[in-house]
């Protein structure tokens, strides 16, 4: 283990160095579309300014970069990798973004949208429910106070605006759940507050929910899969500051308008270098880690990472065993049915399989997402398991058995005291290197809403548009990780 | 003890049956010490490991101890552990120590206490000579060291037989010796034992019975005198004798006499008679070219016992009913004669036979 904590320090001491350097170019600064010719412009996927680049600004020769988030956009510009950024204004009225370098180069005026919940197709009835609650809303008032409290310019932090209790608190007293899709990186529509979510979208469906003596339930998806989220009936409603477009008519139903947004351009602005370095890396560590208690989400994180790694590859080893036992049994039946199984499991990508999982084969379950991940992670798992196993096994000589059988051992007894235990000796160490590949793949599962440690540090990006000190965290922790896991499995083998 | 009746092996090499065992027919009494030898690949270990069903039989019968051990109704397991077998290649479980080896049959197998059970392994240890070695992992062993070890962990299971797989093919000439005698003293405690080996003085000195395999049947059975000293059967006596043979089968006058000289070259280099091998072309062209030159057709057997070191060759002139070296030229004659012991010639049934040594 010493070579180990060796190892992690080397690395950690040269990402510091690597992200200290920065590079000083001449400064852009457009001051309408046209000025976008030739410059690297990121958008986000699947938003409707991402739409709009994509009709009218890549065939005037304008570059397009895709992120996920809000968030990721914001930082591509700040570390010089685009030149601007096509958001919405909305997300900009905060502290986070005014203690970036960033700032707003121009309104886009022709890009205006008015901005409500989406709800599947065939739900009506909720459509209207809703929509009789955003009018009731309107006129008596409470939608106003609700934006302006939340969209206040004056605001330096979101806790002043908080004024309903926080969801779980909330749901204790309330019934059925009804489950919203945010992409959790639109603030201030949707804002983490000490490790619970609420802003002005989720609070005014928290209000609705309680007018309905509903609890409610949020699942954090990536902005471009709250869609398929809903359509899919993962959830009931999706609140991400959605923008109506006719396309995503098609697709969803829009409630009644909840606000409406402007497109901006965002660039780098002139900040930099008012702050010492000791002092920039003191308010980054502030902001990511012990501003309203984030280092918590990475512990919640780091505990839903270690849940799904062990039970799943407790899961793989069993299920691997038995797979490894069919592929090597006389019956054809029994060995194809195991070898298909391999042939798909090695030949699809860990992603699709978990989103195939969550979408398609298990979306009318009603598992919680976690079960399914653990589910689709040992399913993977017991694949390569499988393998390592049959090749431990194949590795034992065959004059290994028959000399156990020659005693009058049974074919299980000579498993068990002959051939498993030499086999061992083969399988710990391509053993290990499958729990480390599985403890590191499982940092995707953010995609099917689930807060890893992975997600935890994307979200706390997202809130405090720091890079630094939530990468290298986890980065940190995922090393100690494998350590620990390949220490603790040798420890286990001896 | 062992009753064999019919035993039968059909190997299938991609749909393509061979029969390895032909309807095996013996018995073996209690206390008798069985060398099984022939030929390679006559199925010999084949024959062996069908007898514990390592090897699963096709057909046959065999009664162990009074019980039908082919029916799939017995347990084979409890019928191994009265019948053990000791390996060509030892296999002796990598992960244990020496000791391990010994006590794992008697504890895990047969459910006896640890220290009883390595009592009595010490004790078989002690008697293979391999006490010192008790707690030193079979990697560390020499093969003869190893193969003891394999008796010892056979006779932990207090087995009513033994079978030997080849003991001593997989050792150092210099090794052979120390196997052997650890079989020699199992021998003179009287222990039932099917031995197949290529020791043939082993088998000779220690054998009460030899059984002589050859194209998957038994093909003589006797004491070690009748087999080892008068055999019956023309295959016994050529393998006893070590008898090495090249056949040709010369039909037309247009055969490649020069192609079987080259084969003649490569026959003696192989056999180590390469100081004769002029003599022997020299024979085989005055026949073949001078005196044989229109008689055809005519079989050819080129032999050489490793044995005696001698070598000889049959011709048979088929069809031919008088004798034709009275007629040859004599100066080939003279040639074959003077390099030669012996020169016979007799008239058969299918032809004349000019036997030369």
């Amino acid at each position: 283990m010493g070579s180990g904590l060796k190892h992690i320090i080397s690395v950690i001491t040269s990402l510091v160095v690597i992200s200290s350097c920065s590079n000083s170019e001449e400064r852009f600064y457009p001051h309408s579309l046209d000025d976008l010719r030739d410059v690297n412009l990121c958008v986000m996927e699947g938003s409707f300014q991402a739409d709009y680049a994509e009709k009218n600004l890549k065939p005037q020769g304008v570059k397009l970069d895709y992120y996920p988030s809000f968030a990721d956009c914001l930082m591509a510009v700040s570390m010089n990798q685009a030149d601007a950024f096509l958001g919405s204004d909305i997300h900009t009225y905060n502290d986070a973004f005014r203690a970036t370098d960033l700032e707003i180069a121009f309104v886009v005026p022709q890009l205006q949208f008015p901005t409500s919940y989406g709800v599947h197709k065939n739900n009506i009835e909720l459509l209207n429910d809703l929509d009789s609650y955003i009018d009731s809303c309107e006129t008596e008032g409470v939608l106003n106070e609700v934006r302006n409290r939340w969209f206040d310019a004056k605001n330096t932090d979101y806790h002043d605006c908080v004024v309903y209790p926080p969801v779980s608190e909330f749901n204790r007293q309330n019934g059925e759940p009804l489950i919203v899709g945010i992409s959790g990186a639109k603030q201030p529509a949707e804002v983490l507050i000490n490790n619970e979510w609420t802003g002005y979208e989720i609070e005014l469906l928290q209000r609705y929910a309680e007018s309905r003596g509903k609890s409610l339930k949020v699942m954090v998806f990536d902005f471009h899969n709250l869609i398929p989220a809903l359509q899919s009936n993962t959830v009931d409603v999706i609140a991400a500051t959605l923008t109506v477009t006719p396309e995503r008519q098609e697709k969803i139903n829009f409630t009644k308008e909840i606000n409406k947004l402007e497109a901006v351009v965002i660039v780098k602005g002139d900040k930099v270098g008012q702050e010492s370095f000791k002092d920039k890396v003191a308010s980054s560590f502030y902001s990511s880690l012990v501003k309203e208690n984030r280092w918590k989400l990475i512990m919640q994180g780091l505990q839903t990472t270690l849940i799904i790694t062990l039970i799943s590859l407790l899961l793989g080893v069993l299920i691997g065993g038995l797979i490894c036992w069919m592929r090597m049994s006389n019956a054809i039946v029994l060995n194809k049915i195991a070898s298909f199984y391999l042939y798909f499991m090695r030949n699809i990508p860990m992603l699709v399989f978990l989103m195939l999982m969550f979408y398609v084969f298990l979306a009318k379950t009603g598992l919680i997402p976690v079960i399914i991940a653990i589910i689709a992670f040992g399913m993977n798992s017991a694949a390569f398991i499988s393998e390592i196993f049959r090749t431990g096994i194949m590795s034992v000589n065959n004059g290994q058995i028959e000399a156990g059988r020659g005693l009058g051992c049974s074919k299980l007894m000579t498993y068990r005291y002959i051939v498993i235990p030499q086999a061992i000796k083969h399988i710990v160490p391509i053993f290990k290197n499958e729990c480390i590949s599985l403890l590191k793949g499982t940092s995707i599962v953010g995609y099917i809403s689930i807060v890893d440690l992975t997600k935890a540090s994307d979200l706390i990006r997202s809130s405090s548009f720091e890079a630094f000190f939530p990468l290298i965290i986890i980065t940190l922790i995922y090393f100690l990780l494998s350590t620990l896991l390949t220490w603790i499995i040798e420890k286990l083998m001896k | 003890m062992i009753e064999i009746t019919n035993l039968s092996k059909t190997y299938y090499n991609n749909g393509q049956p061979l029969e390895v065992l032909k309807g095996i027919d013996c018995t073996i009494n209690k206390g008798e010490i069985v060398s099984i030898i022939g030929p390679s690949g006559t199925g010999k270990s084949t024959f062996l490991r069908c007898i514990n069903r390592l090897d699963e039989p096709t057909g046959g019968q065999i009664i162990f101890d009074g019980e039908n051990i082919l029916d799939p109704k017995v347990d084979i397991n409890r019928v191994r552990r009265k019948m053990g077998i000791v390996f060509q290649s030892f296999n002796l479980f990598e992960h244990f120590t020496i000791l391990e080896n010994v006590t794992f049959g008697p504890i895990k197998v047969l459910g006896m206490k640890k220290a009883e059970a390595e009592e009595r392994a010490m004790e078989l240890l002690r008697t293979v000579g391999m006490a010192e070695k008790a707690n030193v992992y079979p990697s560390s062993l020499s093969g003869g060291q190893k193969q003891r070890v394999a008796i010892a962990r056979c006779l932990s299971m207090e087995p009513k037989c033994i079978l030997f797989d080849e003991p001593t093919s997989a050792l150092d000439p210099t090794m052979v010796g120390e196997v052997l005698s650890v079989i020699r003293q199992l021998a003179s405690m009287g222990m039932t034992m099917l031995i197949v080996t290529h020791e043939m003085k082993f088998a000779h000195d220690v054998s009460t019975r030899i059984l002589f395999m050859y194209g998957g049947g038994i093909y003589e059975d006797g004491t070690p005198q009748q087999i080892f000293e008068h055999p019956q059967k023309p295959e016994t006596i050529a393998f006893i004798q070590r008898i090495r043979t090249l056949h040709y089968d010369l039909n037309t006058t247009n055969s490649d006499l020069y192609a079987i000289n080259t084969d003649i070259d490569k026959f003696c280099l192989k056999y180590g008679v390469e100081r004769q091998k002029f003599t022997l072309q020299l024979i085989f062209e005055e026949l073949m070219f001078n005196i044989l030159k229109d008689y055809r057709p005519i079989s050819v057997d080129i032999s050489f016992s490793e044995l005696d070191y001698s070598l000889s060759m049959k011709v048979l002139v088929k069809g031919a009913t008088s004798s034709v070296l009275n007629d040859a030229d004599e100066l080939s004659l003279s040639i074959i004669k003077g390099k030669s012991k012996e020169v016979k010639e007799t008239v058969t049934d299918e032809g004349l036979l000019i036997e030369i040594k």
